[in-house]
């Protein structure tokens, strides 16, 4: 039966090129909208790796330049910043940091041990930041009191960097190479700097210690809110640590926010690209319909010859749905190899092999269940002319 | 005889409804999208105030350091600019902006969040603000650092609700400024402008600034446009031969003189910042473009070539008669651009109301996305080619018809 169909289909190819050539086009949209829905979804359901809600972020400006090491006087300011955020009320705990989550800017450089080396995300935050943004360890400790003492400068990791650096081997105790030896004593889960729409990176803990030899000053203090805290408590953050620090400027906000920021602009372009896929579709659905419809009016002799011969109707319209199936696999065949070219060639970047096949699999069915709902009605059309009509049908 | 083709035309689109639709559906909808565009580059790049004299102004918006280990991305620092920006030959004003940053402002109890930028008098000058209020502060406010600050017409409604705020001050970031003057609201797109409250880079509170080389400072320059390729290679020249100030980190500076769009596709396309590509930035856009109408016009074509076959017998019926190809070809493609003329029409119906919907919900802030001249001759472009893009491939189609074949209704 399915030979027989391609044979029909082939002898029409001609005048189905152009609706083939539609439904490749059409496929390699909805490949393109469901990949990088699929691909969003699937980061949304992922550990975030630590809490954004009750923190609070301080921005502090201090107008250090970067190239210079931080004086007495800076460090014993930013000493007294740190000590007297934590003695706020309704502050529990607070941290310096370098770079915090849901920032535009990041920080990274290149990891190596053992002759591997690993891109890696890292963030340059003092000793509370674990309690303060929920990071959880999973594997050795945070940093402590007891680094002081430390030769090697301690470093900790998520998950994704352990995984990719080390292997199978236990990472704990390790010494590897970035801006200089560092020592590996902690594991965290997989920390996602820029927030549940990304995907998840190496990253890397360094600790800041405010003490001579800091090279760069801390860019924010995050501070962990009693949950309720309102938001006119700003204030008084700021009535509070701004004349500890007089030359400095700070500003406030909870991280919420930022993190409403970050989603907005991460979630424009997947909106967008829905929006306009759906609509894409709509028309190719629309314009399919009007095409079949012609195709089989102008079949109506044929399909009336099978129904004098004795076919159902049922077998008339599956025998449509059939071939416009069968037209549409045969047009879907150029992209999909296209696009199997892109794991092949290991050109998908950050897109994982369950997404690909996830998205290959929902565009096919996106694109077959389009066929068939724009070839029922033509085809029911076809199969309600009685045969001897039919025949005589110019 | 077009008068009969129009006729003509009409008719036949009524006939069919749904082909009607269906292609009023796809013409509409692609130049919606199409048009949407062609509206967001012109937003964010042609000249509209306060950037209305963008031919005369050239700026330096990035800078990177560059060495063998690594390199430092970012805008310029004030003592970079200060040391081969200042002395221009041939540049008119010269003006230096910080960066807007988010910061709270405060009037009494009022408080509202702004963005601040840090500027000097020559700004207000190259710039074309709308004043709604007031002055904007002048070169020896910067000179003498005055705390003055000019803020838009959406803070002053924040921070004084609808009365003149001129004379009444602010407190932002700790320091206290006297509103000098009030403009209307800069769009968040045109990011070298924009800002909520704007005030002289010398009330910054400490100096540190002023020894950085890359920071967060752009350079504004105006000038004749027949002086900008002079600017422009001085420009190149000075920063080819600067060293910066840690040379054994980085040894070269990259970066140039550019129009927003220069900027915008150095950024995208310059690998380092050393070219800018601007020809490249504008292939890409084109090329999105045509991809983007692939689809829709392949659709089009589709439609039309089964109406065509559906009508074979009428045009078998007049090739019979003496009709040349060319006449009928001539029909059709009419045919098809009334077709696109009608859909152009819905299409910019629908850009209108979606554009007014963006700037009621305020996603982008301060937003004015009207359809001017420039944009809707893009779109009366954009539905010619198209019209003629669709038609092409049916028409040469149906001018091969055999009248006797067409009148058996056969292909």
């Amino acid at each position: 039966m399915i030979r027989h169909l391609l044979v029909l289909v082939w002898s029409r190819k001609r005048s189905s090129a152009l609706v083939m050539l539609e439904i490749a086009a059409c496929f390699l949209v909805v490949f393109a909208v469901a990949a990088f829905a699929l691909h969003s979804a699937t980061n949304w359901r992922r550990p975030l790796g630590f809490a954004w809600d009750h923190v609070w972020v301080v921005e502090i400006d201090t107008s250090v330049t970067r190239s210079e090491e931080l004086g007495a006087q800076d460090l014993a300011a930013l000493r007294e910043l740190e000590r007297a955020a934590a003695a706020l009320p309704r502050v529990e705990a607070a941290a310096v940091a370098h770079i915090v989550p849901y920032e535009m800017s990041s920080d990274n450089g290149d990891t190596s041990w053992n002759g591997r080396s690993v891109d890696t995300l890292v963030g340059e935050v003092g000793d509370a930041y674990a309690e303060v943004m929920g990071v959880q360890v999973v594997a050795g400790r945070w940093f402590g009191p007891e680094d002081d003492a430390a030769t090697v400068p301690p470093l900790v990791v998520n998950r994704r960097l352990a995984r990719d650096l080390f292997g199978d081997q236990d990472p704990l105790g390790q010494v590897v190479e970035r801006n200089g030896e560092r020592r590996v004593v902690g594991i965290v889960d997989d920390f996602r700097q820029f927030g549940e729409l990304s995907a998840p990176r190496p990253f890397a803990f360094e600790r800041m210690r405010i003490a001579a030899g800091l090279r760069r000053a801390p860019r924010q203090l995050v501070l962990r809110m009693t949950p309720g805290t309102s938001a006119a408590h700003e204030r008084v953050v700021l009535a509070r640590l701004g004349p500890v620090v007089p030359t400095w400027s700070l500003e406030v906000q909870p991280m919420s926010r930022m993190r409403d920021t970050r989603l907005r602009f991460a979630m424009a372009p997947l909106v967008l690209g829905a929006v306009v896929g759906g609509f894409l579709l709509l028309m190719v659905g629309l314009g399919l319909l009007g095409v079949l419809w012609q195709n089989v009016t102008r079949r109506t002799r044929e399909l009336g010859l099978r129904r004098a011969a004795g076919a159902s109707r049922a077998a008339v319209r599956r025998q449509v749905v059939v071939e416009l199936l069968l037209v549409a696999s045969l047009a879907m065949v150029v992209p999909l190899v296209l696009l199997l070219q892109l794991p092949l060639f290991e050109l998908l970047g950050t897109l994982e092999g369950g997404t690909f096949a996830g998205a290959i699999g929902a565009s096919l069915l996106v694109v077959y269940g389009l066929c068939v709902l724009c070839g029922l009605y033509p085809a029911t059309i076809a199969t309600r002319v009685e045969p001897a009509e039919a025949l005589r049908w110019e | 005889m077009f008068a009969s083709y129009l006729e003509l035309a009409w008719k036949v689109l009524w006939r069919r409804k749904f082909f009607t639709f269906a292609s009023l559906f796809g013409v509409s909808f692609t130049l919606l999208v199409l048009t949407l565009g062609a509206v967001l580059l012109d937003h964010v790049f042609a000249a509209h105030p306060p950037e209305s004299r963008l031919e005369r102004t050239l700026g330096l918006y990035g800078l990177a350091m560059v060495g063998e280990e690594g390199m430092r991305t970012g805008w310029a620092g004030w003592a970079f600019l200060d040391r081969y920006a200042r002395d221009l030959p041939g540049a008119e004003r010269v003006s230096f902006i910080q960066l807007q940053r988010g910061v709270a402002a405060y009037a009494g109890e009022r408080q509202a969040r702004a963005m601040l930028k840090r500027t000097d008098g020559a700004f207000w000058q190259i710039l074309d603000f709308e004043l709604l209020e007031g002055e904007p502060f002048t070169e020896e406010d910067q000179r003498q650092a005055r705390p003055v600050a000019v803020i838009n017409e959406s803070t002053r409604k924040r921070l004084f609700g609808d009365v003149a705020a001129v004379g009444r001050s602010i407190e932002v970031d700790g320091q206290r400024f006297r509103v000098v003057g009030v403009v209307r609201d800069v769009p968040v797109l045109r990011f070298f402008p924009y800002a909520d409250i704007w005030v002289p880079i010398s009330t910054t509170r400490s100096d540190s600034y002023k020894s950085e080389y890359v920071a967060d400072f752009v350079a504004l320059i105006e000038a004749p446009p027949e002086a900008h390729e002079a600017l422009r290679a001085e420009m190149d020249h000075r920063i080819a031969t600067a060293v910066p100030p840690d040379p054994q980190l980085f040894q070269n500076y990259q970066g140039g003189l550019d129009t927003p769009f220069e900027f915008f596709s150095r950024m995208t396309f310059g690998r380092h910042h050393d070219r800018a590509r601007p020809g490249v930035l504008a292939a890409v856009l084109t090329a999105l473009a045509l991809l983007f109408m692939a689809l829709p016009a392949i659709n089009l074509v589709n439609l039309n070539v089964s109406r065509i076959l559906e009508r074979s017998s009428e045009i078998g019926v007049r090739r019979a008669f003496g009709a040349s190809r060319a006449t009928l070809v001539g029909q059709l493609l009419v045919e098809n651009l009334v077709l696109s003329a009608i859909g152009g029409a819905a299409g910019l119906l629908l850009t209108v109301v979606v554009l007014r919907a963006v700037e009621l919900s305020g996603a982008i802030p301060y937003a004015q996305l009207g359809l001017n001249v420039r944009v809707f001759l893009w779109s009366a472009l954009f539905t010619v080619v198209f019209g003629l893009l669709s038609g092409l491939y049916p028409a040469w189609r149906m001018a091969r018809l055999q009248p006797v074949d067409a009148l058996r209704g056969s292909s």
